[in-house]
């Protein structure tokens, strides 16, 4: 019995430590859990916040509510940005909910081109030019992508540039599910 | 590519009071774009941003708690480096202690287990005698090999045991073999 325990001991501390090494490995310390995720989405200071004037401004904020919908913080800045900007074009074009732009301490001149540029995924894009709307929605870097659903609660975050496989396997079947 | 416009907040005004405590509550609070710096190091633009909104919560006379719960609904518990008590941090707080309280169990037993098999005075008095004719390593070889043993062996093994040649292979083998007998049976009386 005691010999069990002898062998045992270091045995099982040995695996404890490598279960938790082996699970740190694939952990990414830049994906912070958000907080947000189940909880209201901050809308109020969205309403707070003016229109990037470009031609396909289709929605209020208000209209908003009671809608599955997308919140993508970008900026022109931002070289993630770029890398996802396609795929975003792609779902904009797919029709499936309404993709809100946030561009984040842009420039509005320098937004504007990007989106001449790249193209307009953006049922709207907001101008959050002082940071506290990003700050409100607990961004800390972008691309930062939120899904919100019918009763404006926040569902789903991605922090980084979003992939075909991430909206293909994530996104795609939850806004599903959601507008059901 | 183009900058992430600068920050044009105005600046906020605060008495010594608050600049202490603000110095006090940047410590505390990391920056999430750099994640080993706290709040009160970092250049990152979300960190100058996060900074005026601090001073201005202090400016407004919101009290530490109130601005950490602020920040923790935002950005989770990370942003804070000293995670507040709670269920979901339960294990966090406690590991250190259980972990020290493990390891001094373990401790105990094996301070236990050692004076059980610490070697009794009868034993040690059985196995004195065979020093009469040599240290015990050299009368375990000469024993357990074979009573005839040649005595021939090179210096630096068994010379002790030929110093002493009054006592014959055959009575230092008997006398081992009583030692190990009174070793045994003591372990098995304190052990059971």
């Amino acid at each position: 019995m005691s010999r069990w325990i002898r062998a045992g001991l270091p045995l099982g501390l040995f695996v404890v430590i490598a279960w938790f090494l082996l699970k740190g490995l694939d952990r990414n310390p830049r994906e912070i859990p958000s907080p947000l995720i189940n909880k209201a989405a901050p809308h109020e200071v969205l309403e707070g916040l003016d229109f990037l004037d470009v031609s396909a401004q289709t929605l209020k904020v208000n209209d908003l509510k009671g809608q599955v919908w997308l919140l993508n913080v970008w900026g022109s800045w931002c070289s993630g940005c770029q890398v996802e900007h396609p795929l975003l074009n792609r779902l904009a074009a797919e029709k499936l909910l309404p993709i809100v732009g946030l561009a984040w301490k842009d420039a509005p001149a320098q937004s504007r081109d990007w989106l001449s540029k790249l193209g307009n995924p953006y049922a709207m894009v907001l101008m959050d030019l002082q940071g506290k709307a990003a700050i409100e929605w607990g961004v800390y870097g972008a691309p930062e992508t939120f899904l919100i659903d019918k009763d404006n609660k926040v569902r789903f975050k991605h922090v980084g540039p979003l992939s075909a496989e991430i909206i293909d396997k994530q996104l795609r079947p939850m806004i599903e599910q959601l507008k059901r | 590519m183009s900058q992430a416009i600068p920050n044009q907040l105005p600046p906020v005004t605060l008495d010594e009071a608050q600049q202490q405590r603000l110095r006090k509550l940047y410590a505390e609070i990391r920056c999430l774009v750099c994640q080993n710096q706290s709040l009160a190091d970092s250049a990152a633009d979300l960190a100058v941003d996060l900074r005026h909104e601090v001073q201005s919560q202090i400016a407004k006379g919101s009290s530490d708690e109130q601005i950490k719960r602020w920040l923790v609904e935002r950005y989770g518990d990370f942003v804070l480096y000293k995670p507040q008590m709670q269920a979901s941090t339960a294990i966090l707080w406690a590991g250190p202690f259980v972990s020290l309280a493990l390891g001094g169990l373990i401790w105990k037993l094996v301070q236990r287990r050692r004076s059980i098999n610490r070697v009794p005075n009868s034993a040690l008095s059985a196995a004195s005698e065979l020093s009469v004719g040599g240290n015990l390593r050299g009368a375990s070889a000469a024993g357990t090999a074979a009573p005839s043993a040649d005595r021939s062996k090179p210096e630096g093994f068994g010379h002790r045991v030929s110093q002493a040649p009054e006592v014959s292979n055959a009575e230092r083998a008997n006398q081992l073999r009583r030692a190990k007998q009174l070793l045994l049976s003591d372990d098995d009386q304190r052990g059971s």
